[in-house]
C-alpha cells in the first residue's frame, strides 16, 4: 500500500475558562500521529525523491489570523495551509474541494469552538466517498491497508485495516506525546496557498436553531411521570436524600467485607 | 424465492377488544397484539404501556456488549419510551446478540440483529441494516447512545448520510420540548427542537420506569439479510484484544482500587485488586513511601481518573486525592478513622482495619466467584 | 669546585623556573582558547585591578565561614604566592642573594605549615571533597614546599644528592603548578578563580548587592539557551573551570539530600569535561572523584565543547531536579553561578524541545492559555476577599498600596493567610486596594522551567497593567511575585516598589501605625526562611522582627537565614517531578522536629503547601500574618 498524501486538520481552539484562542488539542493528536506516521514512511525509504515522498498537509479551514494557529506550530507542524474563510462559510464542501486527492485525512474527534458535534471527518468522508474510522490509538501503514488500533472501552482494543483513501478520527487518550516548542512556533509557516484562493461555498441552513445558555445551569433528568400517591408525594418531600454515603462502623470485617459485596452487586459493578 | 406482488391477509391481524368482548381487527395495523398479550401474561405489577396500536415509533439502535444492553442503551430506550405518546410503540434495534428480557427497559418492540456484534468492525453492513429498517418502520425518531462501542460511530455515520435530516449528538438533556448539548468546548449550553435523530450521552435518562412494555421479538428480516447487500468492504477486522486491568491507564480505568497511607501490606492490596480484576492507583503518601509507582498517584498533582468504581484503602482523602477523583460515580472506602474526609465523599465507608477486611474480601470474593461457576 | 656546583644549582633553578613558566604560559593560552569557544560577553580589562578586593573581601567572605580552611588557604596559598614571587626575583632574575633566599625559606615554611594542615584534613576528609587528583595536591605542594625549602636553605648543607633530591621534588611541585593548570589539573583554580574574580557574569555582586535575576533572552534574536557547552557566555565557561570542588554546594543542596539525581559539584564539572574537550578528544566523566548524582553512575557520560550536553553530558533529570533555591550560590567559595548555568540549558529544552517533564508541559500550556499556574479563571483569583470590603483597584482611582496576591491566592489554605492579611493592612489604616482580574501571573514558574517566551508575554502584559495604574507600592504575601516583579520586571521596562508583606507589617508595628498585642501563642517556635525572600532578596530581618513584637521566641532550626533549606516548592520542582529516595519538605520539617518545634513560621505560598504537604505527625504551620492577625488589638476598631 502506497501513501502519498497524508492531512491533518486542526481547528481552532478556545480555553473553556479564559476563552484564549488554543491549539484544540484533540486536533493536535491528530497532527502528531501525521508527524509520526510520515516520518516513519520516509525513514523507510530515505533516499526516495521530494516527489516521492510522503507528505503531510496540515490544513486548516477558518480564519488564518486565529491566534491558536501558532500553537500548532509551536507544536510541530512546519507549515500550515490555511482555506480562508468566515464563520457562515461551508467548511465541508470546501475543504473536500482541497483534500479530493489525499490519500489519508487525520482529525481529532471534537472540536471546541463551535457545535463540537464531532460529525465534521463523517460529514468531509461523505462528501469524499473515503472510508472513515473513528476512535483511533494508533495507525500503521501494512501492506494490505492501513491499520488502524481502535479504542473501545473497558481495555479493550480492536484491530482494523481499512483501504485508503480514508478519513481517520483520532481518540482523545492516543499516546501521542505533545510538545510544545517556542522555536518552532517562529520557524514554522503560515501560508495562504494560491491554489487555496476560491470562492467560498456559502454554508446551507442545517436546520436546527440554536439557543444559547449558560453552564451554569445544570441539565435535567429525564424522569417518568409516576401517578404517586399523595402519602408518597408527602414522603418524598419531608424525606430529603440522604447526602453522605453510608458508613458502617459496627461488626466484624467478614461482615463489612459482605456489605462492600452487596453494594458492588446491587450497582452491577462486579458480575459474581 | 418467488417473488409475488399479491397481496395477502394476514391472519393475525391486529384487533381491539371491543366493551362486549367482540374483538375487531384493526386495519392498517401491525400485530403488536401479540405483544400485548404476551405482556399481559408476564403477570408484571406495573402497568403496560406498549400502545395496542402504534401510530409512529421511536426507534432506538444500539450494541449489546455479551448478550446484555448497558447503562447508557437503556437509558436511551427509557427515554424513548417516557416521550413516547400513547400512540407511539419504543422500537429497539439491538446490534449484537441479545438474552436479557427487556420489558422493564421501555421496549415495545424488538429487533435483534446478532451478527451485527460490536466486537466486528462493519460500519457498512450496520449502516444499510438500520437505514433498511428505518425504510420500513419510518420512525418518527432515531435515539442512539453516543458511546464508544460503536452506536456513536453509527450514529455519525447514519447522520451524514442523509445530511438533510436533522440530528443532534452529545445531547445531555432532552425532553420533548427541546433538546440540550454542551458547545464552544463545553461553555455553553445549546439548546434546540428534538431532531429526528438524538445521539445521547450517558446519564441523561432514569432507567426507573413507572411502566412495562412488551418487548415484542420483531422477525430479523425487517433489517434484510444483511451480510448480502454490502458488495465492497473496505474495513477488515482483525479482531479484538483486552488489556488486562492491571495494566490499563488509570485515566481509562473503569475500576480502580487504591491504596493509602493505611495499607501496609501491598501483597493483601494486590491480590484484592486481582480479585476484583481492578486497576491499582494510590495516594501521593503510599507513592512518596515507595510503596507504588510515580505513574499510579491519583489527585490534582497525580492524574485524574473518572472510574464507576473508585475503592479507596486507607485514603484520608486530602483535598488534591478528592480533586483527582470528583468524577468517580461510585466511591467506597475503608478507613480506620470515620471522621476522615474520604468518608464524606464516599458513597460507602467501611470503618475498622484495612488489612483485616482486604482479608475477608478476598475471602468472600472467592466464595461468590465460586458460587457463581458452580450456578452457570 | 662547590662553588661551581653551587652556581650550577642555581643555574639548573633558573632554568626550571623559566621551564616552567613557559610551561604555563603555553597551557593558560590554551586554556584561554577553551574559554574562548563561549559567546561573547562585555567584560572590563581594568577589572583585573579589582582582583585583589575582590578575593579578600568577597571570596574570603563565605571562606572564612569555614575559619579552618580559611586559615589553611590563606598560609598555603599566601605562602606559595610569596614564594613563587621571591623564586621569580631571585632565580628568575638571576639575582641568587642570601637575603632573599632566607625570605624564600620563610615563605616555604608557611606554605608547608598550611599544606601540613590540608594533608591533615584530607586523611578524614568530608564526603564532599572530591578524591582523585586533589588528593594528590597535598603531596605535590609539599614536595615544591620542600624542594625549595632545602634550595633555599644555608649553602653548606647541600651535598650532591640532597640537591638532586630538591631538584626533583621541586620539578614534581612545578609540574604540577605550571603544567597542571594548563592541563586542567587542580591548580588551574588558582588562575581561573582570579580571573572569574574580575571577569564575573554577575558583576553587581562585587559593588554589595545581591544579584539574584535571572537574564532575560533576546528570542528575537533566536536565543533559546545553553544546548552545547559553547552556547555559555565565555565568562560563564571561565567560572566553571574555577571550581575547586569543595562540594560546599552538594553539602547544600536540597535536591543532592533527597536523593534526587542532582549534585552542582558534578553539574559544573561535567560542563568543565565539555568545555576542555574539543570533538575529536570528547572525554567521559570516569575520573570524577566526587559523588555521583543520586542514582546515576558515573563514567557512562561524555561529552565536548560543541556537541548537546543533554543527555550524553548530563541528564535531563538533572537539570530538571533544581528548585533554584541558590543554596548552592550562596556557599560556593568560587562564587560560581550554578543556577544561572541550570536555567540556560533549561531554556534550550524547554523552548527548542517543549520537553520539561511531569506536569511542566501542563502549567506552561495553562499560563500561556489562562494566564494562572493552575489553569484557573483570572476572575476567580480574589474570590476569598469578596466579604472582606476591600477595594479593587480601578484605572484613574490611585491609591498607596496595590496587593498583589499571586497563585496562592487559589489555594483555599493559604486565602486563610491572605485574609489575615488584609485583616492587618485593614487595621493599620492603610490605602491598600487588590488587583482583582487584572492581574496575570508574573510568569515566575514559567521562566525558572526555561519558558523565557511565556515568562515574557506575561511579564510585558502585567507591566502594561501595572503602568494603566496608579500606585505607589506593590505588596505581595509571595516571595516568588516578589523576586518577579522587583528583580527581574526591571528588564523589561517596568520598575516597581515591590515589598514583601513581612516588610510592609515591620514597618507599620515599629512606626506604630500597627498595633499588636502579645500572642496567646505558647507552642515552641521556629521560623523557615523561604528561598526567594531569603536568599533571592535578603529579607531575614523583618519576618524575625515582627514574631518577637509579639513576644514569640524563635527557635533557629539548623540551616537558617540566608543559609536556609529549601522548601522543595521553587523553580518548578514540584511539577517536574524528580523521583528521588525522599522528599526534600519532609528533610526540612525533620529539622523543625529535631529542635521539637510544634509550630513552624513560614511566609510563602509555596513553603506553606509543601511544608504542609508532609504527611504524618508534624508541627503546624501559619504564615507570619496569621500569627499577627491573631495578636491584633481587639479593641481598636479600624477606621472607616
Amino acid at each position: 500500500m502506497i501513501i502519498k498524501k497524508i492531512a491533518a486538520l486542526v481547528s481552532a481552539g478556545r480555553h473553556p475558562v479564559s476563552g484564549e484562542a488554543r491549539h484544540c488539542r484533540n486536533d493536535s493528536l491528530a497532527m502528531g500521529i501525521g508527524l509520526a506516521l510520515t516520518k516513519k514512511i520516509n525513514a523507510i525509504s530515505p533516499n526516495a525523491g521530494s516527489t516521492n515522498k510522503t507528505s503531510l498537509r496540515v490544513m486548516h479551514a477558518g480564519n488564518p489570523d486565529n491566534a491558536a494557529l501558532k500553537d500548532y506550530l509551536a507544536l510541530g507542524a512546519k507549515n500550515i495551509d490555511v482555506i480562508a474563510l468566515t464563520a457562515e462559510c461551508n467548511i465541508i464542501d470546501s475543504l473536500a474541494n482541497e483534500l479530493t486527492n489525499t490519500d489519508l485525512i487525520l482529525t481529532g474527534s471534537r472540536a471546541e469552538n463551535g457545535q463540537d458535534s464531532g460529525l465534521v471527518p463523517y460529514l468531509l468522508a461523505e462528501k469524499l466517498s473515503f472510508s472513515l474510522v473513528a476512535n483511533a490509538l494508533e495507525v500503521e501503514l501494512t501492506p494490505e491497508g492501513l491499520e488502524v488500533l481502535q479504542f473501545l472501552p473497558k481495555g479493550k482494543r480492536r484491530s482494523v485495516i481499512v483501504q485508503l483513501p480514508a478519513v481517520v478520527v483520532i481518540h482523545p487518550l492516543a499516546p501521542v506525546e505533545l510538545r510544545h516548542a517556542y522555536a518552532q512556533q517562529v520557524t514554522g509557516n503560515i501560508s495562504q496557498h494560491p491554489s487555496l484562493r476560491f470562492t467560498p461555498v456559502m454554508d446551507q441552513d442545517n436546520g436546527l436553531q440554536w439557543q444559547k445558555q449558560s453552564i451554569l445551569r445544570k441539565p435535567i433528568k429525564l424522569k417518568a411521570r409516576e401517578n404517586k400517591s399523595g402519602h408518597a408525594r408527602m414522603l418524598s418531600a419531608t424525606v430529603s436524600e440522604n447526602k453522605g454515603g453510608a458508613v458502617v462502623i459496627d461488626g466484624n470485617s467478614v461482615e463489612k467485607a459482605q456489605v462492600i459485596l452487596r453494594y458492588l452487586r446491587e450497582h452491577r459493578l462486579i458480575n459474581f | 424465492m418467488i417473488e409475488n406482488n399479491a397481496k395477502r391477509i394476514n391472519p393475525r391481524r391486529a384487533y381491539e377488544i371491543m366493551e362486549n368482548g367482540v374483538k375487531r381487527i384493526v386495519l392498517g395495523a401491525t400485530s403488536d397484539f401479540i405483544a400485548h398479550e404476551a405482556a399481559l401474561q408476564h403477570g408484571t405489577s406495573k402497568p403496560l404501556r406498549t400502545p395496542k396500536q402504534a401510530k409512529t415509533r421511536i426507534l432506538v439502535v444500539a450494541h449489546s456488549d455479551r448478550g446484555t444492553l448497558d447503562d447508557h442503551a437503556k437509558q436511551c430506550l427509557a427515554a424513548a419510551a417516557i416521550l413516547a405518546d400513547a400512540n407511539t410503540a419504543v422500537v429497539a434495534l439491538v446490534l449484537g446478540e441479545l438474552h436479557e428480557d427487556l420489558t422493564n427497559t421501555g421496549a415495545d418492540e424488538v429487533l435483534v440483529i446478532a451478527e451485527l456484534d460490536y466486537v466486528a468492525f462493519q460500519p457498512e453492513s450496520e449502516l444499510f441494516c438500520v437505514k433498511a429498517v428505518v425504510e420500513t418502520l419510518q420512525p418518527s425518531h432515531i435515539f442512539m447512545p453516543d458511546n464508544l462501542i460503536g452506536d456513536g460511530d453509527l450514529g455519525r455515520r447514519l447522520i451524514a448520510s442523509q445530511p438533510e435530516k436533522l440530528a443532534a449528538t452529545h445531547v445531555i438533556e432532552l425532553n420533548l420540548g427541546h433538546i440540550a448539548n454542551y458547545q464552544l468546548g463545553g461553555t455553553v449550553l445549546a439548546l434546540t427542537n428534538l431532531p429526528f435523530i438524538v445521539l445521547l450521552a450517558p446519564e441523561t435518562a432514569d432507567t426507573n420506569l413507572p411502566f412495562a412494555a412488551s418487548a415484542l421479538k420483531l422477525d430479523q428480516a425487517l433489517a434484510h439479510p444483511v451480510k448480502d447487500k454490502v458488495a465492497i468492504a473496505n474495513y477488515t477486522s482483525l479482531g479484538i484484544q483486552t488489556i488486562a486491568a492491571a495494566k490499563i491507564a488509570l485515566e481509562e480505568a473503569d475500576f480502580i482500587v487504591s491504596a493509602g497511607n493505611g495499607v501496609n501490606n501491598v501483597q493483601t492490596f494486590q491480590t484484592l485488586a486481582t480479585a476484583l480484576d481492578a486497576t491499582i492507583g494510590a495516594s501521593r503518601v503510599a507513592v512518596d513511601d515507595g510503596k507504588f509507582a510515580r505513574d499510579k498517584q491519583i489527585g490534582a498533582t497525580g492524574k485524574t481518573v473518572s472510574s464507576s468504581t473508585y475503592f479507596a484503602i486507607g485514603i484520608s482523602g486530602a483535598v488534591q486525592h478528592l480533586q483527582g477523583i470528583k468524577d468517580c460515580r461510585h466511591v467506597i472506602a475503608i478507613n480506620r478513622d470515620h471522621s476522615a474526609a474520604i468518608v464524606k465523599r464516599a458513597n460507602l465507608s467501611l470503618i475498622g482495619d484495612a488489612e483485616e477486611i482486604m482479608q475477608a474480601l478476598i475471602t468472600a470474593i472467592a466464595e461468590a466467584k465460586l458460587a457463581t461457576q458452580e450456578a452457570a | 669546585m662547590q662553588m661551581l656546583n653551587y652556581t650550577g644549582f642555581n643555574y639548573s633553578v633558573t632554568a626550571l623556573f623559566w621551564l616552567a613558566s613557559a610551561a604555563l604560559t603555553i597551557g593558560l593560552w590554551r586554556r584561554t582558547q577553551l574559554w574562548r569557544a563561549g559567546q561573547p560577553a562585555a567584560f572590563l580589562w581594568l577589572n583585573l585591578l579589582a582582583i585583589p578586593k575582590r578575593y579578600f573581601v568577597d571570596l574570603h567572605h563565605v571562606v572564612s565561614r569555614e575559619p579552618y580552611i580559611a586559615r589553611t588557604h590563606v598560609a598555603t596559598a599566601g605562602g606559595a604566592v610569596a614564594t613563587l614571587a621571591l623564586v621569580a626575583v631571585n632565580y628568575g632574575l638571576m639575582m641568587y642573594s642570601a637575603a632573599l633566599n632566607w625570605a624564600i625559606l620563610s615563605a616555604t615554611t608557611i606554605m608547608l605549615g598550611g599544606v601540613f594542615f590540608i594533608w591533615l584534613r584530607r586523611r578524614n576528609a568530608p564526603a564532599r571533597l572530591s578524591r582523585g587528583a586533589w588528593s594528590r595536591l597535598p603531596y605535590t605542594l609539599a614536595a615544591f614546599a620542600i624542594g625549595l625549602l632545602i634550595i633555599s636553605l644555608p649553602v653548606p648543607i647541600i651535598s650532591g644528592s640532597v640537591a638532586l633530591l630538591a631538584l626533583l621534588l621541586l620539578l614534581a611541585g612545578s609540574a604540577e603548578l605550571a603544567l597542571g593548570i594548563g592541563l586542567g589539573g587542580p591548580m588551574k583554580h588558582a588562575i581561573a578563580g582570579l580571573l572569574h574574580l574580575a571577569f564575573h557574569p554577575r558583576q553587581e555582586r562585587f559593588s554589595g548587592k545581591l544579584s539574584t535575576a535571572l537574564k532575560p533572552l533576546m528570542l528575537e534574536n533566536g536565543q533559546y539557551g545553553v544546548s552545547k557547552p559553547s552556547d555559555f557566555k565565555w565568562n560563564q565557561l571561565l567560572g566553571f573551570d574555577a571550581c575547586v570542588q569543595c562540594g560546599k554546594c552538594e553539602a547544600a543542596c536540597p535536591a543532592f539530600a533527597a536523593g534526587q539525581p542532582l549534585n552542582p559539584k558534578k553539574l559544573i564539572q561535567d560542563l568543565v569535561i565539555g568545555l576542555s574537550n574539543d570533538e575529536k578528544s570528547g572525554a567521559t566523566d570516569a575520573s570524577f572523584a566526587g559523588s555521583p548524582y543520586p542514582g546515576v553512575a558515573v563514567g557512562d557520560h561524555s561529552g565536548s565543547i560543541h556537541a548537546p550536553i543533554i543527555p550524553l553530558l548530563i541528564p535531563a533529570e538533572t537539570l530538571w531536579s533544581c528548585t533554584t533555591c541558590r543554596a548552592c550560590v550562596q556557599e560556593c567559595p568560587m562564587l560560581i553561578e550554578h543556577v544561572d548555568a541550570i536555567v540556560d540549558m533549561r531554556r534550550n529544552l524547554t523552548l527548542t524541545q517543549g520537553s520539561a517533564p511531569g506536569k511542566a508541559p501542563q502549567t506552561l500550556e495553562n499560563l500561556r492559555e489562562t494566564s494562572t499556574v493552575g489553569g484557573y479563571d483570572r476572575n476567580a483569583r480574589y474570590h476569598w476577599a469578596v466579604d472582606l470590603d476591600v477595594k479593587t483597584i480601578q484605572k484613574n482611582s490611585p491609591v498607596d498600596i496595590l496587593l498583589v496576591a499571586g497563585e496562592g491566592a487559589f489555594d483555599m489554605r493559604y486565602q486563610r493567610s491572605l485574609r489575615a492579611l488584609v485583616k492587618l493592612l485593614k487595621a493599620a489604616n492603610l490605602d491598600f486596594a487588590i488587583m482583582g482580574a487584572l492581574e496575570r501571573d508574573t510568569g515566575d514558574t514559567a521562566r525558572r522551567l526555561g519558558d523565557e517566551a511565556t515568562f515574557q508575554m506575561l511579564a510585558k502584559q502585567n507591566i502594561e497593567t501595572f503602568n494603566s495604574l496608579t500606585f505607589k507600592r506593590i505588596v505581595t504575601a509571595d516571595p516568588h511575585v516578589m523576586h518577579s516583579l522587583k528583580n527581574e520586571y526591571p528588564a523589561f521596562g517596568g520598575h516597581y516598589q515591590v515589598l514583601h508583606h513581612t516588610t510592609l507589617l515591620a514597618e507599620l508595628v515599629s512606626s506604630g501605625q500597627l498595633k499588636l498585642e502579645k500572642s496567646t501563642e505558647t507552642r515552641k517556635l521556629t521560623y523557615h526562611d523561604p528561598c526567594y525572600l531569603g536568599r533571592y532578596n535578603g529579607e531575614t530581618e523583618a519576618p524575625r522582627t515582627l514574631l518577637k513584637s509579639i513576644g514569640l521566641q524563635i527557635n533557629e532550626m539548623e540551616r537558617s537565614g540566608l543559609r536556609g533549606r529549601c522548601c522543595g516548592g521553587g523553580g518548578g520542582a514540584p511539577l517536574t517531578d524528580i523521583p528521588g529516595k525522599q522528599r526534600i519538605p519532609d528533610i526540612r520539617i525533620q529539622d523543625a522536629r529535631s529542635i521539637d518545634a510544634e509550630l513552624v513560621a513560614v511566609a510563602c505560598p509555596q513553603c506553606t503547601s509543601m511544608l504542609e504537604g508532609v504527611v504524618g505527625k508534624r508541627p503546624d504551620v501559619l504564615d507570619i500574618a496569621e500569627l499577627l492577625a491573631s495578636a491584633l488589638d481587639q479593641n481598636v476598631e479600624p477606621a472607616r
